[in-house]
């Protein structure tokens, strides 16, 4: 199936009645939206939500089940306090996000039940949220990496709290690199990141043979961060 | 926080804190396919056992060098 860009488009099953409800596994997956250069989602996403929104957003719908303090926030955004707390207040009273009084201090998090919360959830995750951050954190290795893209629960809109980060790296680096690279970018995540690293040549082949693991990382769908599906073909 | 067997590795036979790193993410693997019964992919098995290779050679080298008497015989 294509849309009217030429690219490939795949849907996702629909079962029973999910499809009436709010599931965030169901939406279809365009895998070009950003293949055409690094920095397109950030000018992109700049464009719709300028600075400190974006790191603000980009940061609680990651990670909806952590309720954070503003210090926090701001530690891991770098987005000043004085400029965080007008930010938050004014998400806060739009209902994204919901403010938390704790003691004298003040916790923020996402707000699951806002009508259009997945769909945003699901621009962040395909942009500054997650594909950025892990783009960024491998650029160092960038000339070694033919491709790298998110499988898993996170590029299903499955995951849980304590889901993992299951991160593919086709290329030629090693796993301790890869995990050099990605590991500091765990805190802001809010997840525990499981980097799989292989060559092309390696790919290939035991996508040949049909090795199970390969298999279903084809069949799955991915969060393409560098390179596209043509790259692995 | 509580430091165990793996995370000590730094202080007690000084290997690289990096590697631990690397240690824990073979670790978290080794779970994950324990509960979750996914399969694990062919470069992170290989990886583990030469790490795991390495592990031993380093600690082997370590108690000769501070205790020679727990050397195996």
């Amino acid at each position: 199936m294509t849309n009217t860009t030429g690219a490939r488009v795949v849907d996702l099953p629909r079962k029973g009645i999910e499809f009436l409800l709010p599931v965030r596994s169901q939406y279809s997956y365009n895998r070009s939206v950003f293949e055409n250069g690094w920095n397109m989602s950030k000018q992109f996403m700049d464009l719709l939500f300028g600075g400190y929104r974006r790191h603000v957003l980009g940061l609680l719908l990651l990670r909806p089940d952590d309720s954070l303090y503003v210090r926090q926030i701001a530690r891991l955004t770098g987005v000043p306090p004085g400029s965080l707390h007008r930010e938050l207040l004014s998400l806060a009273s739009v209902g994204i996000l919901l403010r938390e009084p704790a003691g004298n201090q003040v916790r923020y998090r996402a707000n699951r039940e806002h009508p259009i919360y997945a769909e945003l959830a699901e621009i962040f995750r395909k942009t500054s949220g997650l594909a950025d951050l892990l783009r960024d954190a491998l650029a160092p290795l960038g000339d070694l990496i033919t491709s790298a893209f998110v499988f898993g629960s996170m590029a299903q809109g499955t995951a849980v709290a304590s889901s993992d980060v299951d991160v593919c790296v086709i290329g030629d680096v090693t796993l301790a690199q890869v995990v050099g690279a990605l590991t500091p970018q765990c805190e802001r995540l809010g997840r525990v990141v499981n980097p799989v690293v292989m060559t092309i040549a390696e790919f290939r082949s035991q996508r040949a043979s049909g090795d199970r693991f390969v298999s279903r990382l084809i069949k799955e769908p991915k969060l393409f961060v560098i390179g596209s599906a043509d790259d692995i073909g | 926080m509580t430091l165990d067997n793996l995370q000590s590795l730094p202080k007690t036979i000084g290997i690289d804190a990096q590697r631990v790193v690397v240690l824990d993410v073979l670790r978290n693997k080794r779970n994950l396919s324990d509960y979750t019964g996914k399969p694990v992919d062919h470069g992170s098995l290989a990886s583990c056992m030469s790490e795991a290779e390495r592990l031993l050679e380093d600690t082997s080298t370590w108690l000769a060098l501070h205790h020679p008497q727990l050397m195996p015989l």
